[in-house]
């Protein structure tokens, strides 16, 4: 702490100034020579050191953050829901809106505010649907809809939703994604 | 992927050559290749979408439409640089002090950022392989807005559907970014994840670029480089990076809106205003804070030239920034106007709400308290910057000359008055408090980070001029003579 006062004191970056060994590492200097540090030399110190850092902070990052080696591209959240829309996707029109009913859906209401909406799962799987089956724009409701698309984790309970909110069943794709239609419409 | 990377190009030689005319010509070498590539970069991409935008409007969503609008935008702008080409001034090369190359701090430095530059493409590359479409408001905002402006074809106003209020809360946000990747997506005919990927590639680029060229203009090559090294190795720069986010685009054209303006302030070159103009005008096209730095680059900068050199350079001084900003603003008010619905920020407010807001006390408090946690934080640093931005002055000491003292004060008033909209906003949003601050803030302070780097790095001394002090003992110094700018 001391010898950090110092060198915040402006008296050199020496850390250690007894020792002199160290000082030599510091300012890479060969023994023999003198290791009294000028203020460039200083500064080059700081310079070093600031390389150092950054490069620390850089590699921290990679090694922490970045595990690329080993996964598969294609395997993340956005790529396999657009997976599990494909099929669905050629039956649909090629614009205008469409119906939305999940397994998931939210707890409150509609969703113009962050407090009156608070289902992270069933905005996460709206947004998905909604991201796959672009440009085609997916209303979260059935109501007023010709053709729904069902977006269902758990598949039993898809007839029973369906059924509640007057739909039929046009098409089951796998995976939980099934086209309705309104029963009134067929 | 080649029809990507001639889209890119076309843009990049269209905002090269706008820069490349308005820059003074008495930047040369490196720094003004550097600066050149870097403004070309972001402001190619932003003309092109707001070309595309224009397209939209007026003629449809054909392609064929784009790419002849885009040639005839790149063959003006040819002709009109070949017409007023004019050869570069003869100026002697920059005298480099024999004491900075003996200490060998070129090569050390070099060495440090080459390592570092590569890191950062690793993890770049990693980021993007695990997450091709982005982080979340990629995909929920900007590319399923993408997709509807590219799929749509007739219907594309159906991006603007009030269903984007529900989801993404932001339905009025301007189109740099989803019209870039849509123009991409048109030359390669399908909805192909090398565009954005490529033009948050590009942005990050001209980031590095833009901070390391103005620096090395205004400054030195060492104080660039270091610049550069302190960026590149902020891990949530680099993460925010691969987001595919529009935070990116918007931080460069902050930073370049304010480089630009150090540079007058330097060169007192007009031609800089008029970049810069455009600069914050892309920055209000690209989001809605966009708006409120224009504004306040304008109004600051126009202020801080009035103490300096009287009201009617000021007013001159405005209007020439206003040539840049007014072509661009215009297209950001129809937009707003006449295509986008209003956002629910805006749209839910009322006056005694509000007034409630302001009058809370806790609410200001957890604003603070989510400052400093997301401020010191800004994505989980391994070894905070804090350290080496305290030690770089103690080594190296601060230093501004005085033709240089209104240009570092706009950009601080700048970055103060940002950061302070940005806690208004905080103040009286209608979202719940706390979610909002934890889901934007870290974005919103990483935007001015550039800009912080670039204005802490202009006001502090570089490697060179301390080494030369340091030998002859003659105090603070201008040396200017030793960069490329004269």
């Amino acid at each position: 702490m001391l010898l950090w006062l110092k060198a915040v004191a402006g008296k050199g970056i020496v850390f250690a100034y007894s020792q002199e060994t160290f000082k030599r590492v510091l300012v890479w200097r060969l023994p023999g020579r003198s290791a009294k540090l000028n203020y460039a030399q200083r500064v080059k110190a700081g310079i070093i050191l600031a390389t150092l850092l950054v490069s620390l902070i850089n590699v921290g990052l990679f090694a922490r953050k970045n595990h690329a080696i080993g996964f598969v591209p294609g395997k993340d959240i956005v790529s396999l829901s657009e997976n599990r829309f494909d099929g669905i996707k050629q039956l649909l029109p090629g614009h205008g809106m469409v119906g939305y009913v999940s397994d998931v859906m939210p707890s409150v209401g509609p969703i113009t505010h962050r407090d009156e909406f608070d289902d992270e799962k069933y905005e996460i799987e709206y947004a998905l649907t909604q991201y796959s089956l672009s440009p085609l724009v997916v209303d979260f409701r059935t109501e007023g809809h010709e053709l729904v698309v069902g977006n269902f984790m758990d598949g039993s309970k898809s007839q029973e939703i369906a059924t509640a909110k007057g739909l039929v069943l046009i098409r089951d794709f796998g995976n939980g994604i099934m086209l309705f239609s309104r029963a009134g419409d067929r | 992927m080649i029809w990507v990377i001639i889209a890119f190009t076309i843009s990049i030689i269209s905002g090269g050559l706008l820069a490349e005319m308005l820059l003074p010509k008495q930047v040369k070498g490196v720094p003004r290749l550097l600066a050149t590539l870097s403004l070309g970069s972001g402001i190619g991409l932003g003309i092109s979408s707001i070309s595309a935008f224009l397209n939209l409007l007026l003629i449809g969503p054909s392609s064929v439409n784009l790419r002849v609008a885009d040639l005839g935008l790149l063959a003006i702008l040819l002709s009109i640089y070949f017409y007023f080409r004019r050869p570069y001034p003869r100026i002697a090369p920059p005298k480099e002090t024999a004491k900075s190359q003996s200490f060998g701090l070129r090569t050390l430095l070099t060495a440090g950022f080459s390592g570092v530059v590569a890191l950062a493409l690793i993890s770049f590359v990693s980021l993007v392989v695990r997450s091709p479409h982005g982080r979340w408001d990629a995909w929920v905002l900007w590319n399923t807005r993408a997709r509807i402006l590219f799929g749509g074809e007739e219907h594309w106003r159906d991006a603007f559907s009030s269903l984007f209020l529900e989801l993404s809360r932001s339905p009025d946000y301007p189109l740099l970014l989803p019209l870039s990747v849509v123009r991409g997506w048109k030359y390669v005919g399908y909805e192909s994840t090398f565009v954005p990927i490529g033009i948050a590639f590009l942005f990050t680029l001209a980031i590095v670029g833009i901070t390391m060229s103005s620096l090395w203009i205004l400054r030195s090559r060492g104080q660039a480089v270091i610049a550069g090294l302190v960026l590149l190795s902020t891990p949530y720069f680099l993460r925010q990076s691969s987001a595919l986010e529009a935070d990116v685009p918007l931080m460069f054209f902050f930073l370049a809106t304010l480089a630009l303006i150090l540079l007058f302030e330097n060169s007192n070159q007009k031609s800089l205003l008029i970049l810069a103009g455009l600069t914050a005008g892309m920055a209000a096209w690209t989001k809605n804070e966009g708006l409120l730095f224009a504004f306040l680059a304008l109004v600051v900068h126009m202020v801080v030239s009035a103490s300096c050199a009287g009201w009617r350079e000021s007013f001159r001084r405005a209007s020439t920034f206003l040539v840049g900003l007014i072509p661009i603003l215009l297209v950001v008010g129809y937009f707003k106007l006449a295509v986008a619905p209003s956002s629910a920020l805006v749209s839910n407010q009322n006056w005694l709400t509000t007034i409630g807001r302001i009058t809370d006390p806790t609410r200001y408090l957890e604003i603070l308290r989510a400052l400093v946690s997301h401020g010191y934080g800004l994505g989980d640093w391994y070894i905070h910057p804090l350290l080496l931005i305290v030690l770089y002055p103690i080594c190296l000491g601060f230093r501004l000359a005085k033709q240089e003292i209104p240009g570092a004060i706009t950009a601080m008033l700048v970055l103060t008055l940002m950061l302070g909209g940005y806690l208004l906003t905080y103040l009286i949003t209608p979202y719940v408090l706390d979610w909002h601050l934890s889901t934007s803030l870290s974005r919103l302070l990483l935007q001015l980070w550039p800009s912080l780097i670039l204005l802490y790095f202009f006001i502090t001394r570089t490697p060179e001029e301390a080494f030369e002090w340091d030998e002859n003992k003659t105090g603070l110094r201008n040396l200017k003579g030793a960069s490329n700018y004269v």
